[in-house]
């Protein structure tokens, strides 16, 4: 499955420009979440989120129109708009930027000086709570008439339920596939998992949840292994770009297994569910993105909130040891890695902190921290 | 008392008598900071060196630093509740009511002014940073003004507060590490917020935002009386306003007088003292002063430009830097060692017209009025804006070139200079230069490296000139 899906996201670029030659829009927006593709997908245009990242080229392509204090996931959104070698950055007709962090921020402010395509900006709520939703409500009825005008096409309600619908299965599919990484021994890897959660940005909706339901019917039909006792680890962090799987393989090299993943950025946010109890769509995507679903760094009033989440995620996965991946240079999340190393250390949860800004010679350094949060983690064991 | 303290504080403009009474404080405080005769030697090396103390203004502005400074260190015993507004630093509008209204009550917007007094009047500013560095790593990835405060803190050098307050208006390294102290010595905390999706195509002062801050400075009042158990009457609030009008007036006037004049009457180092200091809130006793000292610095600067004096000669190149250092007078001082006249900071210059004073017509309340005046800060403003105010400055007040120079660790301020660089090379056709430093730390400040940068773009200027005087 995960091949045939592979397989289908190489040709999904051609796809695109095909669509785009007979009319159709295809608008690019930035990740974390923020964007709602319903209203992409309700105006009959095609959402195709731009994640790409994990290699430095990008990252220092985007000196010449940033500085170095951007997070690489940034820099990388910037530089693959000018290197020309990622087809999805140069084919977008338009481009949504969420205003979540300063980082982001930046890569729509930059986008819209250098690219030469429209660039709409939306406001994500600061603070999760009515306030924080009410503004991202606004922000994303401004964008709704973007895109309406953008595309020619009046969003009606029942295209616009449709794009919830489909999206929210999706997400609940992801959510299954997900859940079942609580087995001894995971049926998918965090890896492939991940892909797949990055492949569902890319491919067409409907595809996408025909292929995670087979997907799930499979898994679930899985005979379960015998437990492999090797260490469950947890992957917490800002982003995981499409193509950034590298702490992945190091992890599985050494020994361990990642069975979750918290991670604001890059990966489609599939815990929280959307309410839809009237014809307030946007309403109802407000309260899910704003309130409802677990606070990212950039937040007020975030840093307990984060750590709670974690802690229930540590629970639920049984999870032996926690490798906290940072992007160099994100303020927030250094700040809450420190926090959570601080009050984890309470709690006698290994924890490392590796920080990486895609460069190929960080692997050697993030080995051998990986080697040792593992050796604690079996020596943690033994003495149990 | 010695022949350095003497000097230091004869350098301040204390009597006698001033230091007599005050004595006790100033050695309470000095000994928490751990203040030494060496760093007194060299805090007035560096001011002579870096600042006009020939001004009285100026000489008057350092004293009232220098005393809200002690008040701050000495604030824990003083007082009975604290409460501490951080970066950045247009707080004094929650300040000032609460002092007003309670004097049992310290409050001030804490490292706007550990910025600018810490370095220049104690020498302790890089201590406090090497502390503060055990919670904010060292490196740019944070910013240098929160390091101080945290280190600072940690030293016990300032109180505990009983609440903090965060401007999260501007970037996301202040109301984060703000939530990170709050947390770590349990502080009742509120942010007023500010959304930063500015739309291109709208002019400031863009209405949505603004009753969006203002909206969000009421329901931090009511917080602030909740957890202060105070009360803080609207009267107090329009009263703060009518008793900031006539520093703010003085200390654009200063600002709009550098942008008109050739030569620039006052030094860019000075500037940027007298700007921080119209920002902070001061307590009762010098809130007097600071009205003084501000006009006295305006008269004197009047003087100078009636005189045509300033500290460059007429006819070198005029520029305008985008931040100058907050902490690092020499730094600043540089500029017009190299013979460049610094016009400005786009910090105090406004939409749409690139003045000195933000337009606030319509404003009709003190919370639309700060609102509005913040949102006009080109820095909080967005692209567009800053766009608007160099493309203002440059072309209504002769600039030759444009410094780009905010903060290194600042994202909000240095992550925007390529867009702005391509702005000023592309549509304004001057020169421009993106220069690296950090507006807290002093450590960034390296002679040899910044003066070289400077002439570098010196050179430049003298090119631009000579082949602008060739084609007219």
């Amino acid at each position: 499955m995960m091949k045939e899906l592979l397989e289908m996201s190489l040709n999904r670029p051609a796809e695109l420009s095909k669509l785009k030659a007979q009319g159709t829009k295809v608008i690019g927006y930035f990740a974390g979440d923020f964007i709602p593709e319903e209203i992409i997908y309700a105006a009959g245009a095609i959402p195709v989120c731009l994640l790409y990242g994990g290699d430095n080229r990008s990252v220092e392509e985007a000196l010449a129109y940033t500085t170095r204090l951007l997070c690489p996931f940034s820099r990388a959104q910037i530089g693959q708009r000018f290197t020309n070698e990622q087809p999805y950055y140069s084919m977008i007709d338009m481009v949504i930027s969420p205003v979540s962090c300063q980082h982001m921020r930046r890569v729509g402010d930059i986008w819209e000086e250098f690219s030469g395509i429209p660039v709409f900006k939306v406001g994500v709520g600061l603070k999760q709570n009515e306030i924080g939703a009410r503004w991202y409500a606004e922000a994303l009825k401004l964008m709704q008439d973007k895109v309406e005008e953008f595309t020619g096409n009046k969003i009606t309600n029942v295209k616009m339920k449709e794009g919830i619908e489909i999206y929210a299965k999706m997400r609940e599919l992801l959510k299954k596939i997900s859940l079942l990484r609580k087995r001894p021994t995971p049926p998918i890897s965090t890896a492939d998992f991940v892909k797949l959660n990055h492949l569902s940005y890319l491919l067409e909706p409907e595809v996408m949840v025909e292929k995670l339901k087979a997907l799930h019917e499979a898994l679930i039909m899985k005979k379960e292994e015998e437990p492999n006792n090797m260490p469950r680890l947890m992957v917490v962090g800002p982003a995981i770009a499409l193509g950034d799987y590298r702490i992945f393989s190091l992890i599985e090299d050494a020994g361990a297994s990642v069975v979750v993943e918290n991670i604001c950025e890059g990966v489609r946010n599939y815990w929280t569910s959307i309410a839809i109890d009237s014809d307030d769509f946007l309403a109802a995507l407000a309260r899910r993105n704003i309130i409802e679903r677990p606070a990212c760094a950039f937040m007020r009033y975030s840093l307990k909130p984060s750590l709670d989440n974690i802690l229930n995620l540590v629970k639920e996965f049984r999870v032996d040891g926690i490798v906290y991946y940072w992007m160099k240079y994100c303020e927030t999340y250094e700040i809450e890695g420190l926090y959570v190393i601080e009050k984890l250390q309470d709690k006698d949860l290994p924890i490392i902190f590796i920080e990486s800004e895609y460069i190929a010679n960080e692997a050697q350094l993030m080995k051998t921290k990986i080697e040792g949060l593992i050796e604690i983690i079996k020596s943690k064991k033994q003495k149990e | 008392m010695n022949k350095t303290y003497q000097e230091y504080f004869k350098m301040l403009e204390f009597t006698s008598e001033e230091i007599e009474k005050e004595l006790p404080r100033i050695e309470k405080a000095f000994t928490k900071l751990g203040i030494t005769e060496d760093d007194l030697q060299i805090c007035i090396k560096r001011i002579k060196n870096s600042l006009d103390v020939s001004l009285v203004g100026m000489r008057k502005i350092l004293k009232i630093l220098f005393k809200e400074t002690i008040d701050l260190i000495m604030a824990g015993e003083e007082y009975e509740k604290i409460v501490y507004i951080t970066l950045p630093g247009w707080g004094g509008a929650f300040i000032a009511p609460i002092r007003n209204t309670h004097p049992e009550i310290y409050g001030q917007c804490i490292d706007m002014l550990t910025a600018v007094a810490l370095h220049p009047l104690f020498n302790k500013q890089v201590q406090c940073l090497e502390t503060g560095e055990k919670y904010l790593p060292a490196g740019n990835i944070h910013c240098a003004g929160f390091r101080t405060l945290l280190g600072a803190m940690d030293m016990g050098v300032f109180a505990k507060p009983n609440m903090m307050i965060s401007w999260g208006i501007y970037c996301d390294e202040g109301p984060k590490v703000t939530e990170l102290m709050a947390e770590k010595y349990d502080i009742p905390i509120v942010f007023i917020d500010q959304y930063q999706d500015f739309p291109t195509d709208v002019g400031v002062p863009f209405p949505r935002y603004v009753n969006f801050v203002a909206e969000e400075m009421k329901k931090t009042f009511k917080e602030i009386e909740k957890v202060l158990e105070i009360e803080i009457p609207e009267a107090a609030l329009m009263n703060t306003m009518t008793e900031t009008m006539g520093p703010h007036r003085d200390f654009t006037a200063i600002q709009q007088m550098m942008l008109d004049n050739d030569p620039v009457p006052l030094s860019i180092a000075d500037l940027m003292i007298a700007f921080i200091f119209n920002s902070l809130t001061c307590s009762p006793d010098n809130k007097k002063s600071k009205v003084d000292a501000l006009k006295t610095l305006r008269n004197e600067v009047k003087q100078r430009v009636k005189k045509g004096e300033g500290p460059v000669e007429k006819g070198r190149p005029r520029i305008l830097d985008t931040v100058p250092s907050f902490s690092d007078p020499e730094s600043n001082h540089l500029f017009q060692e190299c013979g460049l006249q610094v016009a400005g900071t786009d910090m105090a210059i406004y939409p749409p017209d690139g003045s000195a004073t933000p337009d606030l017509t319509d404003c009709k309340d003190f919370h639309s009025y700060v609102a509005k005046t913040v949102m006009a800060i080109p820095a909080s403003a967005g692209v567009a804006v800053r766009k608007q105010v160099l493309a203002a400055v440059a072309n209504k007040y002769k600039i030759d070139g444009i410094i780009l120079d905010p903060s290194y660790s600042c994202r909000v301020g240095f992550s925007d200079c390529q867009i702005m660089r391509n702005f000023v090379e592309k549509e304004l056709k001057i020169p421009v230069m993106i220069m690296e430093h950090d507006c807290y730390d002093p450590r960034f400040f390296t002679p040899g490296q910044i003066r070289t940068r400077i002439e570098t773009f010196a050179e430049q200027l003298k090119v631009y000139k000579v082949s602008k005087q060739i084609e007219n």
